[in-house]
């Protein structure tokens, strides 16, 4: 399409989805899935996927398992979570093995993940 | 003893020899009081007295036993006592001599039928001439006194038996009462010996209860030991006890303000970017200008953050960290503190806020929130209608940080001031306190080595000072 980098976003909550996709399209061209499996489609279809921004919480399967499953054939991709809870074990592991490079509270800070796009890619 | 006691009944006066001779026996009689003694004076008197040479005294006991008292001359003092006792019936002629009363002469042994046993006394110092005399006493017979010649028959004149038979009634009084001193002495011997008998069963009786004592001692030294066992352990089992509720509740209160924080989050995340959404929209041309709209947007966003805020403050001191090592912002711990008791505060209570910018010491944030919101929590809950509360920071030399929090409340009284720290005590309805506020608070201090003090006035209102260690 563009030369805009190409971001998947995935989230349960319907709302979070379609704001994100207003906020961020403009510079980004967004993505957007509402659970694990849609991400995964989506990354198989779309291999121009750069990065990726997850929820945590969602049902089936979470935010880092859903991360983890892509990393199996998606390894040179970024891949951030954006979350509603602080920072847990689980997450600062994944920060450390560098399964994830970063991690966003919300509500979003659209400046903060703006940088962090452009800062890894 | 008069002169006159002695005259003889026959009328023949006593010689001065023979006054001489009484006189020794009396003083002889006064210097003792020994039963043996006298015994053997009177022997040796009446020898004298009557110009005898051998003399015995039996005594008589139970009416069949002779004891023999005394011998002139005196038998040897190594004597074995037993010899000393014979059985009347053996000696008739004391028996005889004993049942009439009277004096008894044998004038010839070898002419006159004895017993064996008397042929047997007699035969030692070859006797030959006796003479019985009675020693009776108020009608009873004490004993017998006989007199023998040895060798040589003799013929005893009716002066020597008057004279001895009189003497011997004297001389019966002195006996019997010399009896009565040996019974006496007996008898105290007797009790001394059964005082001593006493005396050493209360020692072994005493030993033992002493004994007893030691071990009862012993036994309650042992209770005493116990007993402070059981109140160490009571006491440790009540601060694990009050550790493991509250270690249980700050879990559950983490998962719960976890839990709430991301449904929080989530609507938040909503408000949020629909407010940027509406910010982009306005920047297009025909808006451009439209302050108040952009207020709205502004006004949407800073609610947001300031919720946000919110949340994230109760996120961060209710999740569970082992660590002592965080920068504890003090100022920012008590406004958070404050934020999320501001509807208990709101109306009633002003707070009065003395902050020593910056102030910061090393500790667990959350425990040290922990910490303050215990301590608010008593200032607000002793603060019945309207009140102060003034919280104060500032350094204490360069080691400590204190932190002061000062309520015009009830306060607290000097019976039960040095109490509140204890696990469970309280002075509030339950659902209003646990008790354990204070003794988390004073653990937490304690892993940080600070100190937790307290000054109230009832009535007028309580201050509690919290040292911390800056580094
Ligand atoms: N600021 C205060 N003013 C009056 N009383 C206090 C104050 N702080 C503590 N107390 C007394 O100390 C007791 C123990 O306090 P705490 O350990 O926090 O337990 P709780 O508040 O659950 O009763 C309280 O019940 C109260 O009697
Ligand atoms: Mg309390």
């Amino acid at each position: 399409m563009t030369n805009k980098i190409k971001v998947l976003y995935v989230d349960d909550e319907h709302l979070n989805v379609l704001l994100f996709e207003m906020n961020f399209s403009k510079k980004f061209d967004v993505l957007t899935g509402k659970n694990g499996l849609e991400g995964l489609n989506l990354l198989n279809k779309n291999p121009d996927i750069k990065v990726v921004i997850s929820d945590m919480r969602m049902p089936k399967m979470n935010g880092l398992e859903f991360i983890n499953k892509a990393r199996e054939n998606f390894s040179d991709k970024k891949y951030f979570i954006l979350t509603g809870f602080d920072i847990t074990p689980e997450i600062r592991e994944a920060l450390e093995n560098r399964i994830i490079l970063k991690y966003f509270m919300k509500p979003f800070n659209m400046r903060e993940i703006e940088g962090a796009i452009y800062e890894v890619v | 003893m008069s002169n006159s006691d002695f005259e003889t009944r026959n009328g023949a006066p006593p010689s001065s020899r023979e006054i001489n001779a009484l006189i020794r026996i009396s003083q002889s009689i006064i210097s003792t009081l020994d039963y043996q003694e006298i015994l053997q004076i009177i022997s040796d008197g009446m020898a004298d007295l009557l110009g005898i040479e051998s003399a015995a005294i039996y005594i008589l006991q139970n009416k069949t036993d002779l004891y023999l008292g005394a011998t002139t001359p005196a038998l040897d003092k190594n004597m074995p006592d037993f010899l000393r006792w014979v059985k009347l019936p053996e000696h008739p002629h004391i028996e005889k001599t004993i049942k009439s009363k009277k004096h008894h002469v044998i004038a010839d042994t070898s002419k006159t039928q004895l017993s064996e046993a008397e042929r047997a006394v007699t035969d030692i110092r070859n006797l030959k001439s006796l003479l019985y005399f009675p020693f009776v006493q108020k009608g009873d017979v004490l004993g017998v006194l006989i007199l023998g010649t040895c060798n040589r028959t003799q013929r005893f004149s009716e002066h020597q038996i008057n004279l001895g038979q009189t003497v011997a009634n004297q001389l019966a009084v002195s006996i019997h009462n010399a009896l009565l001193v040996d019974d006496l002495k007996k008898h105290t011997d007797h009790l001394e010996e059964l005082v001593q008998e006493k005396t050493q069963d209360l020692d072994t009786a005493i030993e033992e209860l002493m004994a007893a004592n030691e071990d009862l001692f012993e036994k309650n030294e042992i209770i005493n030991n116990q007993n402070e066992e059981l109140k160490t352990t009571l006491q440790n089992l009540k601060n694990a006890q009050s550790q493991l509720i509250q270690s249980e509740k700050m879990a559950s209160l983490g998962t719960l303000t976890a839990g709430v924080a991301h449904e929080i989050n989530n609507p938040l995340n909503f408000l949020m970017g629909a407010s940027l959404g509406l910010e982009n929209y306005l920047e297009k041309e025909e808006h451009k200008n439209d302050e108040d709209l952009k207020l709205l947007v502004e006004s949407i966003q800073t609610g947001v953050e300031r919720i946000s805020d919110i949340v994230k403050g109760l996120n961060q001191f209710s999740r569970y960290n082992p660590d002592f090592d965080e920068e504890c912002d003090i100022t920012s711990i008590l406004e958070n503190c404050i934020v999320m008791m501001n509807n208990r505060i709101k109306d009633k209570i002003l707070v009065e806020k003395e902050y020593s910018p910056g102030l910061k010491v090393m500790g667990n944030v959350g425990k040290i929130h922990q910490v303050f919101m215990n301590i608010l929590l008593n200032s607000v809950q002793a603060i019945d209608d309207k009140g102060k509360i003034i919280i104060r920071t500032f350094p204490h030399g360069e080691k400590f940080a204190i932190i002061e929090i000062e309520d015009t409340g009830l306060g607290i009284d000097k019976n039960i001031i040095h109490k509140i720290t204890d696990p469970f005590f309280t002075t509030k309805a339950p659902g209003e306190g646990t008790g354990l506020g204070l003794s988390i608070s004073y653990n937490i201090i304690k892993e940080h080595k600070g100190r937790l003090k307290f000054k109230s006035k009832p009535g007028k209102g309580t201050k509690t000072q919290i040292f911390l260690p800056i580094t």
